[in-house]
């Protein structure tokens, strides 16, 4: 028997991906930001025998293919042969869902509705008779909850019991349909044309709306009720300051860092004595056991040591995201970005910017304008990253013990303050055109699903133990080899490669406080990959000064590492170095993401060097202000 | 000969660390954002206009 080939669509945020995962078993994001799925995305599964493709197309409102989404959703749906496609409708927002439909229809394409959301439905008192429903359009329908697996399941049986071609639109569609024709073979403008079809489309949703939906009881919704307190004028703000330091305190201080020190023991003290005495025993060289202990493990480790801190934020982001708060924070910054010259709908690219500036970058495509991309994809590297938590992390814990969630907290918000202030230094002076409007659904608040809360954590998370494995652990061993050699061979530290470079570096630095050899290279491995920073703090500090003695080699590798580091910064050139950090030239992925995206070389240059040019500055402010002041 | 054994595990790991490294590089992806930069083509954000329902 053929496969069953079947086609998801539907507005953005209806649940498609939530039962396209529950059908295939595939893992994909999952987000209550409109628009979340974008590419096509095929699953298999089988029942009663039967195979069965699904395809999860990406959300739109309409498919008039102005948008790249709309564009993929209707080339895919007119040239491919496809035996069923499901229309998922929000059944707590049906009216508005039901204008898709009616387009789908026009194009001619038979369709499964899918009432989904039907407990979001019902609570608000929204009453839809199926069968009505069925008449009013002459389609199938079918209810589902999007998160009730039961409920997704059921859908394998009316994929492989439903024969599309019994059915036919029903008479009030078909002469919708007419009307649409005769609009389009008219003589009028094209903008009438579009003002007379979208107003006979309402017309005929008004119609269906009234044939087999019972609005009567709609009051205000929970959502709505939430939203007078989360997202009114007075308290949006501070409650979305206050929400994000609750993140960073169980991150950082309640729940994410005890694991961290946890793993540092296992790893920096337990491990490495335990490896070092191995390896000695076995014979290995010493160059060789310092290569393992003092290179690769160390600089590993330094950056695995950070990752239940980056998966516990991430939990925490996903967990917003789930409820729906994500998207509120687009209006709650609105005007703030407005002040800007961008929109709130900026907001979003840059919050994907606290997980990885990369996807943050090109997620600059869905900004409608040109100016509002270009400023976005600049300033979006300015933000702290995940790769950049593991810097603040360990500069906070070891110089501000008792403060350190409030520091990192602080580099979150320098970070977020710079990229304000300069996307508003761009949009004045480069990139200057007018404002552009800001529409956007905000999805209902709900309970995030936990699975997609944790697939969706492992996914963005997973990301920092590959590269612990990759390139980290290959900067490691370049770190091992350039500490430790130096162009006529074997060096001690303070003469090898690493050390001129580095020396070389720490000269941009004096004013800063940190110009250390060690610090000038951290900084320059940073531009590879900013994990590396932590990993090259990690080798230099503690290759030097790890006993030879097994059994207390790993106890003194972890304490003389911070003991090393206590002496090259003070709390006050350590900030400063957090600031630099914080804001200097991205790493290579981002240049490359930025190259393509913003269209050229220059541009990488100018975030290359501008980036460099601010932090520099930034940073130069924080110490001399500081040393003012009178802070150590 | 254990320090040749070390070695040559600590090669092969670079040399798949390296390989790892360079396709990223080829393909344009980055492992922060799960692996797979595809996953989400930078697209998450899709904010847009609905269609205004006419008086």
């Amino acid at each position: 028997m053929s496969t069953l080939a079947v086609a998801l669509t539907g507005n953005p945020n209806t649940g498609k991906s939530t039962i396209f995962n529950e059908l295939t078993g595939a893992r994909q994001k999952i987000g209550n930001w409109p628009g979340v799925t974008v590419d096509k995305k095929v699953g298999y599964t089988r029942y009663k025998d039967r195979a069965i493709s699904i395809v999860d197309l990406p959300g739109t409102y309409s498919v008039n293919a102005r948008s790249p989404e709309e564009k993929i959703v209707i080339d895919y749906l007119m040239n491919n042969k496809l035996d069923l496609v499901m229309d998922v409708v929000d059944s707590s927002n049906i009216e508005r869902n039901l204008f898709l439909t009616v387009q789908l229809l026009e194009q001619g394409i038979p369709l499964l509705i899918d009432l989904n959301m039907q407990d979001d439905a019902a609570r608000r008192g929204i009453k839809i008779d199926t069968k009505k429903l069925e008449e009013a359009i002459g389609m199938p329908v079918v209810e589902t909850v999007g998160r009730s697996s039961k409920s997704t399941k059921k859908l394998l049986d009316v994929f492989t019991s439903t024969v599309m071609s019994k059915y036919h639109v029903s008479p009030q569609v078909q002469e919708h349909i007419d009307k649409v024709q005769a609009i389009q073979a008219s003589s009028r403008s094209e903008n009438e044309k579009e003002e007379a079809i979208i107003e006979a489309r309402y017309a005929l949703i008004d119609k269906i709306m009234a044939q087999a939906v019972d609005t009567g009881n709609v009051g205000q919704s929970m959502s709505e009720k939430i939203d007078h307190f989360l997202a009114n004028g007075v308290l949006a703000l501070p409650i979305f300051l206050l929400i994000l330091y609750a993140v960073f305190q169980i991150t950082f201080t309640w729940i994410g860092q005890p694991i961290a020190d946890f793993l540092d023991d296992a790893i920096n003290t337990q491990f490495v004595g335990f490896m070092e005495e191995f390896l000695t025993d076995a014979g290995v060289a010493d160059w060789m056991v310092s290569l393992v202990c003092d290179g690769i493990i160390s600089g590993v480790g330094a950056v695995l040591t950070f990752v239940p801190l980056i998966f516990v934020l991430f939990f925490c982001l996903s967990f917003l995201d789930g409820t729906g708060y994500m998207a509120r924070i687009a209006f709650i910054m609105d005007p703030i970005m407005r002040r800007c010259g961008l929109t709130g709908k900026g907001v979003m690219p840059l919050m994907m910017g606290f997980g990885c500036g990369v996807p943050a970058i090109m997620g600059a495509r869905a900004l409608d304008s040109e100016k509002d991309r270009m400023v976005s994809i600049l300033v979006t590297p300015f933000l702290t990253c995940g790769a950049k938590l593991p810097i603040m992390a360990l500069f906070a814990a070891m110089f501000f013990p008792d403060n350190a969630a409030n520091v990192v907290f602080a580099m979150y918000v320098i970070g977020m303050v710079m990229a304000i202030v300069v996307a508003k230094g761009l949009g004045s002076t480069v990139f200057k055109s007018k404002g552009s409007t800001f529409l956007l659904e905000l999805p209902p608040y709900r309970m995030p699903d936990m699975k997609t809360v944790l697939l969706e954590t492992w996914d963005k998370g997973k990301g920092y133990l590959i590269k612990a494995g990759t390139i980290i652990f290959a900067a490691s061993v370049l770190l091992w080899v350039m500490t430790n050699y130096n162009f006529s061979g074997p060096a001690e530290i303070e003469d090898s490669i690493l050390a001129t470079i580095g020396g070389w570096m720490s000269h941009l630095f004096v004013f800063q406080g940190f110009d250390t050899w060690e610090a000038g290279a951290a900084v320059l491995s940073g531009i590879m990959a900013k994990e590396t920073v932590v990993a090259t703090i990690g080798i230099l500090y503690g290759a030097g000064d790890v006993s030879t003695e097994a059994e207390d080699a790993a106890d003194t590798a972890s304490t003389m590492m911070q003991t090393g580091m206590a002496t090259a910064f003070t709390s006050l050139s350590a900030f400063s170095f957090m600031v630099f950090s914080q804001l200097y030239t991205p790493c290579v992925t981002a240049l490359g993401t930025i190259k393509k995206e913003a269209g050229g070389w220059k541009w990488v240059a100018f975030s290359a060097f501008y980036m460099f040019a601010i932090a520099w500055l930034v940073s130069l402010l924080v110490y001399q202000i500081g040393a003012m002041l009178g802070f150590a | 000969m254990a320090t040749f054994i070390v070695g040559a595990i600590v090669a092969v790991g670079l040399y798949y660390a390296l390989r790892h490294v360079y396709r990223n590089f080829r393909m344009g992806r980055e492992d922060c954002c799960g692996g797979n930069c595809a996953a989400c083509s930078g697209h998450c954000t899709g904010g847009r206009a609905l269609p205004h329902k006419s008086a």
